[in-house]
C-alpha cells in the first residue's frame, strides 16, 4: 500500500518539477541540516540549563522561553523541507527503515524535552528558591540529547540504507 | 499536549511493521533491463565503498566537439571486486573502454555497471555482483539446481 | 614548482597511504566519518549562530556577550574538533577529486574567512567589550562579525553539501 502510494506521489507535478532540476533537493538538504543546527543546538542549551552546565543566570523558564519558539521553528522547518525530500523521492523515504526509525526517534525526542521542560517548570514553580535538578532529570535530560543525536545518525542512514 | 505527543510516539511506533518492506539497495533510478554499450575514454576511477564509481568520456558523435561524460556506478566496493579480480589500478585515466551499463532512467548520461573491455589488452572485467536483472528473465537457467543425471 | 603542484603531487601520495587505502576500501568507514561529520557541523553551525545572534542584538539580548560566548563557544570549538578530525580522513580518502571539486574549494576559503572573522574580533573588536558587553548595543563591528559568521557558515554548510554530491553523484 505504501508503495502504492509512493508510485502515485512520484508521479504528481511536483514531484517530477522538484525531480527536473538538478540544484533543488541540494538546496532543501542544505536547509533541512541547518534546521538541525538549530534544533540541536536548542536542545543543548535546554538541557545544560537542566544539568546547570550553562545559562545558569537565569532561570529555567527564561531558558526555555529563548531556547523553545527556535526548537518549534526549527522543527517546523524540518518538517517542510523533509516534505519536499520525501515528495522528490517517495520510495527512497517511504520504503525505509532507517526512515522509520528516525520518525519513531523524533516522537520520543519531542516527547522527551517537553516532557523534561514540563516537569522542571511545575518544580520550579513549587519552590520558593531555585532547587538543582535531580538525578532522574539529569540523566533524561543527557537522554534525551542522545535521542536527537540518534535521530540525525537514522538521518544519514536512510541515505546508506536505500544505497545499500 | 502530552497524551498527543504519546499518541504520536505510539502511532509512528506501529508504523514500524511498514519497515519491514524496506530497500537494501535501491536500483530503481536504473533501468536495469536495459543495456547501453558506450565507446570512452576513462577519466577517473574511484575506487572506494560502497561504490566504485566510473566516469567516462565517450567518443564524440559525428558534429560534435567533445562526447558525453558519462557517470557509472558499480554495484559493489573494493571488497567484493577484488574477489572478481579488479585492483585499484585496474583501470586508469587515459584507458580506452567500452562499457556496458544500465542507463538512468532520467535519460541523463549515467548508469549502473554491467561490464567493462579494455581496447587496448581485450581484458574484460565484469561487475563483481550478481545481476540485479537477472531475476527479470523468464527463460534464465536455475542454476542453484545440478542438471539432470549429476550429483 | 608550483605551489598548486606540490599540493596536487602531496594529494596524489596521500591516496596509496594505508589510512586512505582503509578509509577508501572499507564498507563502513566513510559513511560513519561523514555521519560523525554532519552532527560535528550542525553542532558548530548551531552553537556559533548563538553567540552571532548575540551579536546582532537579535536574541539573548538579557545576557551578557563573554556570557554567552562562555557557554557556547566550548562546544562550538570541541564539534569543531571532530568535524576537522573526521573530514581530514575523509578527504584523505580522495584528496585529488576534492582539491578539483569547485564546492570543496569554495568551502575552504569560506572557512579561513570565518576564522578571520573570529580572529579580527577577539583581537580587535572585543578589546573594549566591557563597555557594551551587557545591558548596551553591540558596535557596528561586532554586529559586522556575527553577521559575517551567520553567513559565512551557511556557505560552508551548502558548498558541504555541494560537494557530497559532487563525490557521490547518486
Amino acid at each position: 500500500m505504501i508503495r502504492a502510494f509512493c508510485v502515485w506521489l512520484a508521479a504528481t507535478p511536483l514531484s517530477v518539477m522538484i525531480g527536473s532540476t538538478r540544484w533543488v533537493v541540494p538546496m532543501v538538504q542544505t536547509l533541512h541540516i541547518l534546521a538541525i543546527a538549530v534544533v540541536l543546538s536548542s536542545v543543548l542549551m535546554l538541557e545544560l540549563r537542566v544539568l546547570e552546565l550553562a545559562g545558569r543566570s537565569q532561570s529555567v523558564m527564561q531558558a526555555a522561553r529563548r531556547f523553545l519558539p527556535w526548537l518549534l521553528g526549527g522543527l517546523a522547518v524540518l518538517a517542510m523541507t523533509g516534505a519536499l525530500l520525501i515528495v522528490s523521492e517517495p520510495q527512497r523515504s517511504l520504503v525505509n527503515s532507517a526512515f522509520w526509525t528516525k520518525m519513531c526517534l523524533l516522537a520520543l525526542a519531542v516527547t522527551a524535552t517537553l516532557g523534561l521542560q514540563r516537569a522542571q517548570w511545575r518544580i520550579v514553580a513549587s519552590q520558593e528558591q531555585p532547587c538543582p535538578a535531580g538525578v532522574a532529570a539529569r540523566a533524561i535530560a543527557v537522554l534525551t540529547f542522545f535521542l536527537w543525536v540518534a535521530i540525525v545518525v537514522a538521518g544519514r542512514w536512510i541515505a546508506y540504507v536505500e544505497h545499500g | 499536549m502530552n497524551r498527543i505527543l504519546w499518541i504520536a510516539a505510539l502511532a509512528a511506533t506501529l508504523a514500524l511493521p511498514a519497515a519491514s518492506v524496506s530497500a537494501h539497495h535501491s536500483f530503481a533510478m536504473f533501468d536495469m533491463n536495459k543495456a547501453v554499450a558506450v565507446t570512452a575514454t576513462i577519466k577517473e576511477f574511484q575506487w572506494t565503498a560502497p561504490h566504485a564509481l566510473l566516469w567516462v568520456v565517450e567518443d564524440p558523435k559525428p558534429g560534435e566537439a567533445t562526447g558525453k561524460m558519462w557517470t557509472v556506478e558499480l554495484s559493489t566496493g573494493p571488497a567484493q571486486l577484488t574477489r572478481v579480480g579488479w585492483t585499484k589500478r585496474s583501470v586508469a585515466p587515459g584507458d580506452r573502454v567500452t562499457i556496458e551499463l544500465s542507463p538512468l532512467r532520467s535519460g541523463e548520461p549515467g548508469g549502473s555497471f554491467k561490464k567493462l573491455t579494455i581496447l587496448k589488452t581485450g581484458t574484460v572485467l565484469e561487475s563483481g555482483a550478481p545481476d540485479a536483472s537477472a531475476d527479470n528473465l523468464p527463460d534464465a537457467p536455475d542454476k542453484a539446481k545440478p542438471a539432470p543425471g549429476q550429483r | 614548482m608550483s605551489s598548486m603542484d606540490s599540493i596536487n603531487e602531496f594529494a596524489d601520495w596521500l591516496k596509496d597511504t594505508p589510512v586512505a587505502t582503509f578509509v577508501q576500501e572499507s564498507e563502513w568507514a566513510f559513511q560513519a566519518l561523514e555521519t560523525v561529520h554532519v552532527l560535528a557541523l550542525t553542532l558548530v553551525v548551531g552553537t556559533i549562530a548563538i553567540v552571532d545572534l548575540r551579536l546582532l542584538g537579535l536574541a539573548s539580548t538579557d545576557r551578557p556577550v563573554t556570557e554567552i560566548a562562555r557557554d557556547c563557544l566550548k562546544w562550538t570549538w570541541g564539534s569543531f574538533a571532530f568535524a576537522l578530525l573526521t573530514g581530514g580522513l575523509m578527504f584523505t580518502s580522495n584528496a585529488v577529486k576534492y582539491l578539483g571539486a569547485f564546492p570543496f574549494r569554495m568551502k575552504l576559503l569560506f572557512l579561513l574567512l570565518a576564522g578571520l572573522n573570529m580572529l579580527v574580533f577577539q583581537l580587535i573588536t572585543a578589546r573594549g567589550i566591557a563597555d557594551w558587553d551587557r545591558d548596551r548595543p553591540v558596535p557596528l563591528n561586532g554586529k559586522i562579525a556575527g553577521a559575517l559568521s551567520l553567513t559565512l557558515w551557511i556557505g560552508i554548510v551548502t558548498f558541504g553539501r555541494w560537494t557530497g554530491f559532487v563525490i557521490n553523484p547518486f
